[in-house]
């Protein structure tokens, strides 16, 4: 399997605080992006391995091709950023296979659809019950912007919403 | 005492650096540098707070804020050592307190952040109403206002805390100090000279032992802004870079290599998984990701996905290159010009001075994303009312990038609108303009400002902040360095911004791309490295101070450099040695052992502070 030090939701895919934080932090070596509608866009994705920075590599996988790349061996010394746009991504590669540890989660904006979760993260319903379920199968999502700021659990904030939805089910 | 007029103007200054007004603040007021030195003007003592700002610049030259985090306030670091130093404090011992007021002050930063939640809000519902021009309450007016009344309060606190510090009132022992003199003779008993308790010879101490424990930090900022430049390559990526040469000499000869080394190919060579080099002439088909002809691309990459709830519109239909059904040409200047030029320039002015006003955890810089579109909606959709209501509610939808290098995508939007509103059909992918609009800011938004960071952040501030710091440590030109700083990085902001506005505007979605793909940027980040190199030997050698006791305290001459003079011009060289190689030793703990900055920092700290008292007790 690859030696994936990080993997982060963030919508922004790569931005100033992946490039400028947690590439120099985690030593990475190589992004791994996995998104369909991402790998299926050409226009998005040349535009990501334009200015990705000179000394890393970046790719952009289907969620069925990412898990047969992500499980087989990498090269020696590599250090691999996993790179999602929400939680349902990589809850498709843990549900397939992909041993993850824990997630970190960075910014989600609002969008159609999603409500304030947990700082500048907001997410859609479907997007918790991933969230909930990642926790379950033994990865473990909490959340940190940079590598500078704390870390948060946010297991409680995920059983607030799981809750909140589950009365609000109830009550429709 | 400071004055209610000092503290007011301490405190909207203090406000404009906060709140980016104008985005170029950022870059000038909000650091220490700058901020110093204009709090020292309006204090009383611009030389001091000048050299404090100075010394606060370097130590955090290598910490950034990039994208939506704040590590430190800066600003509030700035004032309250220009403060401290109002106040009879030495700008080495100032160095310390305030760097706690700046770690405190970056929770302002994350509660404007929630707070401007609601502003944007109401934003998005003025939009759904209907409301245009009425979106400037809500998305800079009251978002500014909201600022001032927070940054106001904060600033007046630090100014006052600052003042009951004052030397002269902490050595006569003046009752609301009292506490902090007490608590420090507990701290650091040891170094108070020969153990005598009284107050004089306990601030003379705190001073003392401030500044030895500040006075190393230059080196571990220096080291860090070094090693963020120069981010260095792995084993991986050397070995790749022989692979990748290997590659050009022909596939013959690919098969000879992994014929002599066959793990180290098996290891490298997956047709999948080849990048894009760095040159684009080098550029080869083969070796990218993204097929040229959409017939040849790989059916594993290419498929429709397993569930389209999930995902977006953008499935490519057609040829990535310049060529489309209507609208912009590929690498020609687009059809329709129905902004005329002065709209143009209002909406481009407004993205660089409001940008980050309303800047939220929600919707970033969507609500004035939206706001730079109100002087060109009415030219887009004249008289068109929900024409005008759509156009602004696309593009207030969550966005964030760089000010300055993203200011492309406001100009491509720009664009992209006018011909949406000139009736194109499709610009880039074959897809409904609308959904391609949504595409490309959402493709160049993260890119940029990956782009913008990094050229700003990490090389072009840390070289030019170096710079200044350099003139503000010679003495009768302490005031030039904060000063030539600023206009130089306005400059560069305003030029930057507007040109890459216009580009954008000028351009079209591929042609931009292939400028990005171009790497310029990188080739001017080499040419800065230089310079970055350059300035950091002399200001390691000004700026890192050994704690010599009986020279710290109420010394206001920065660096080992002229404090071993004082032992005369012999002296001087073992001085301006030893700083060169504390700073060379951090970066040798950032690079070899991967030393975190904030241990580094504090490793330092310990290291002066118990150099000072162990010297001091000899």
């Amino acid at each position: 399997m690859r030696n994936i030090v990080l993997a982060r939701v963030d919508d922004r895919l790569i931005h100033g605080e992946v490039v400028m934080g947690w590439v120099p932090a985690m030593r990475i070596t190589r992004i791994i992006i996995v998104d369909d509608a991402l790998a299926a866009n050409p226009f998005a994705t040349r535009a990501l391995q334009a200015l990705i920075p000179p000394d890393m590599k970046c790719y952009v996988y289907t969620e069925q091709k990412a898990v047969d790349r992500l499980m087989a061996d990498g090269p020696k010394g590599e250090r691999l950023l996993l790179l999602v746009k929400t939680p349902l991504t990589l809850q498709a590669l843990v549900q397939a296979g992909l041993p993850l540890k824990e997630c970190n989660l960075g910014c989600v904006g609002i969008d159609t659809g999603r409500r304030p979760f947990f700082k500048n993260i907001s997410l859609s319903g479907e997007e918790v019950q991933a969230l909930d379920a990642l926790q379950k199968q033994g990865c473990t999502p909490y959340y940190q912007l940079v590598p500078d700021q704390k870390r948060y659990d946010i297991s409680a904030a995920i059983g607030d919403a799981m809750g909140r939805m589950e009365e609000q089910g109830k009550s429709i | 005492m400071f004055t209610w007029q000092q503290i007011l103007l301490c405190g909207i200054m203090y406000w404009l650096a906060e709140a980016n007004l104008p985005f170029v603040t950022l870059w000038t007021l909000q650091k220490p540098l700058v901020c110093g030195w204009a709090a020292g003007m309006i204090l009383g003592a611009p030389a001091a707070g000048a050299l404090c700002g100075a010394v606060l610049s370097v130590i955090l030259l290598g910490f950034s804020s990039a994208g939506s985090s704040m590590t430190i306030d800066l600003s509030l670091a700035g004032i309250t050592g220009a403060a401290l130093t109002a106040a009879g404090w030495s700008p080495y011992a100032a160095v310390l307190p305030a760097l706690m007021a700046g770690a405190a002050g970056r929770h302002i930063w994350k509660l404007r952040m929630q707070v401007n939640v609601f502003f944007a809000r109401q934003v998005r519902h003025m939009l759904e109403r209907g409301k245009t021009t009425e979106i400037l309450l809500p998305a800079i007016l009251f978002p500014a206002l909201l600022a001032l009344a927070i940054c106001l309060p904060v600033s007046a606190a630090a100014l006052r805390i600052c003042d009951l510090l004052r030397i002269p009132e902490l050595q006569s022992g003046h009752p609301p100090a009292l506490p902090v003199i007490r608590l420090l003779q507990a701290v650091a008993p040891g170094a108070m000279a020969g153990g005598n308790d009284n107050i004089v010879t306990a601030v003379s101490s705190l001073q003392g032992i401030l500044a030895a424990a500040a006075g190393l930090l230059p080196a571990g900022g220096i080291a860090l802004a070094l090693t963020a430049a120069f981010p260095g390559r792995g084993r991986e990526d050397r070995r790749d870079r022989k692979i990748r040469a290997r590659l050009r000499r022909g596939a013959e000869q690919i098969h000879a290599d992994a014929e002599e080394d066959p793990d180290e190919m098996d290891e490298y060579v997956d047709p999948d998984e080849t990048d894009v080099p760095t040159d684009p002439d080098e550029m080869d088909p083969d070796e990218t990701d993204i097929p040229a002809d959409p017939d040849e691309m790989d059916p594993d990459e290419t498929d429709a996905p397993a569930d389209p709830d999930r995902t977006g519109p953008d499935t490519p239909e057609t040829d990535y290159g310049n060529t489309r059904t209507c609208g912009m040409p590929g690498g020609e200047k687009k059809s329709p010009e129905l902004v005329p030029r002065t709209s143009l320039v209002a909406s481009a002015l407004l993205w660089l001075l409001f940008i980050h006003i309303c800047y939220n955890n929600e919707w970033m810089m969507g609500q004035v994303m939206a706001v730079t579109f109100l002087p060109l909606v009415r030219h887009l959709c004249p008289g068109d009312r929900e024409g005008q209501r759509a156009i602004l509610l696309r593009q207030s939808r969550y966005f964030n990038t760089h000010c300055e290098c993203g200011a492309c995508i406001p100009g491509l939007m720009a664009s992209m609108e006018e011909n949406l509103a000139a009736g194109a059909d499709t610009i880039v992918t074959g897809n409904a303009v609308e959904q391609e609009i949504l595409m490309v800011r959402t493709s160049l938004m993260g890119v940029c400002g990956a782009m913008g960071d990094t050229l700003f952040q990490k090389h072009l501030i840390p070289a030019l902040l170096l710079a200044a710091c350099l003139l503000t440590a010679v003495r009768p030109l302490q005031s030039a360095g904060p000063i030539l700083y600023t206009i130089a990085m306005t400059i560069l902001s305003f030029l930057i911004g507007l040109t890459s506005y216009f580009d954008g505007y000028r351009t079209t979605p591929m042609n931009l791309l292939k400028t990005l793909e171009k790497n310029t940027f990188r080739r001017a980040e080499a040419g800065i490295r230089i310079f970055l190199c350059l300035f950091s030997v002399p200001a390691a050698v000004l700026f890192v101070r050994f704690p010599i006791p009986g020279m710290i305290p109420g010394a206001d001459i920065p660096g080992s450099f002229f404090v071993v003079s004082a032992a005369g011009p012999a002296g001087r060289l073992p001085g301006a040695a030893a700083a060169l190689a504390l700073t060379a030793a951090c970066v040798l703990c950032i690079k070899k052992f991967h030393w975190r900055g904030r241990y580094l920092f504090l490793l330092l700290m310990l290291a002066g502070a118990a150099v000072y008292g162990i010297i001091g007790r000899m």
